[in-house]
């Protein structure tokens, strides 16, 4: 158990110690400064929860979440620029399948707002009310498959993945 | 050479941040005005980073980084604000229905 | 060496400037405000993103760069979540999406907040 908290411990203090070098623009003289602030900062910050990614996972979510962010703007800012605005807007309700409630339906309501055509309107108990700005058949499977992916990230997938 | 394209680039986002303007004023919703502040605010941010970078004024990053915190929270604001004045206008209108 | 990374940088904010003025056409363009909202909270969260990565490739330290890289990702927080926070907002205050099928107003639009 103090393993763990020790390891929290060790995570907060380089976070904060890289965020002060980049704030500070690496000058050496602001960590006077800004070593008690870390150290206090640490101290208050909340105790880890459950909820944490995986390592493995994030390296290669990350990536894919900077890609569909990609796509994401180059698609509306095509739509935006297309000379008669043709836009098949749709809500949709998409079901929750894998992952539980908590951090991880946040994350992945926040995450829909960057992806390709997708955004959130409202988070429920079983569904994720999905405003979707130019419906295309595939826009319930790329659901999906984000949501399988967000549920490795969080160590919470469960082996339902032979249903279609 | 890279100076005058970024000060043309700053120009240009100033222009883009004015059709925020519009939208602010035109409106027709609150949340519209909310979103065209969001734009201007955007837009500020890139025109300060492309600034300090053409000027060389590092200090205008800190500016920028303080606009990006301001925008969250003025964001925030908005939507707890609007939900307040929801509940109080609901619960006025149950008062009212009770009488 | 550097000067190629000046031009990469260059091209990268010049890159990013298109979706800033795209974002603005959907913002004027597009019919209600979840269609505004997809507009802004894409296209304009990837230029400001095609920008900071432009400016801190020609940053002159590794410090300087990571700081353009943290207002990025202040921005993408923000205004991923804001996005959600006001279509909530304006979907609680009655503003039902405009969809082209049919109008799918099933519950009595109650009337707006004045929030002056």
């Amino acid at each position: 158990m103090t393993g763990r908290r020790w390891q929290a411990w060790a995570w907060r203090l380089t976070a904060l110690a890289l965020l002060w070098w980049a704030l500070s623009a690496g000058d050496p003289r602001a960590w006077a400064w800004g070593l008690p602030v870390i150290v206090v900062t640490a101290g208050l910050m909340p105790p880890p929860g459950a909820w944490r990614w995986r390592l493995l996972a994030a390296l290669t979510f990350l990536p894919h979440a900077l890609w569909l962010s990609l796509r994401g703007g180059l698609q509306v800012a095509g739509l935006a620029c297309r000379r008669q605005l043709a836009l098949d807007t749709r809500v949709i309700e998409y079901p929750w399948q894998q992952l539980p409630e908590g951090p991880a339906r946040l994350f992945m309501a926040s995450l829909l707002n960057l992806v390709p055509g997708t955004l959130t309107l409202r988070l429920s108990q079983d569904a994720l009310h999905v405003h979707v700005l130019h419906y295309q058949d595939d826009t319930p499977g790329s659901l999906r498959r984000l949501e399988r992916r967000i549920a490795r990230l969080y160590g919470v997938a469960q082996h339902r993945e032979a249903s279609p | 050479m890279t100076t005058t394209l970024y000060l043309a680039a700053a120009t240009l986002l100033l222009a883009n941040a004015g059709v925020g303007a519009w939208r602010i004023w035109r409106g027709p919703t609150s949340a519209d005005r909310m979103l065209a502040a969001e734009l201007i605010s955007t837009s500020a941010i890139a025109v300060l980073l492309l600034l300090g970078a053409a000027l060389e004024l590092p200090a205008l990053v800190d500016v920028a980084l303080l606009f990006a915190l301001l925008a969250a929270i003025a964001t925030a604001n908005f939507v707890t604000r609007t939900w307040t004045l929801l509940h109080e206008d609901r619960s006025a209108r149950e008062e009212a229905r009770r009488d | 060496m550097t000067e190629l990374l000046a031009w990469f940088g260059s091209a990268l904010v010049l890159i990013g400037l298109p979706f800033f003025v795209a974002g603005s056409l959907g913002l004027v363009r597009f019919p209600d405000v979840y269609a505004r909202l997809h507009a802004l909270t894409k296209a304009d969260t990837l230029g400001l993103g095609l920008i900071c990565l432009g400016l801190a490739v020609q940053a002159g330290s590794l410090a300087a760069a990571l700081k353009y890289l943290l207002i990025w990702l202040l921005m993408l927080v923000a205004s991923s979540i804001g996005a959600t926070l006001i279509a909530a907002t304006a979907l609680a205050c009655g503003i039902t999406p405009r969809t082209p099928a049919a109008p799918t107003s099933e519950r009595p639009a109650p009337r707006r907040p004045t929030a002056r």
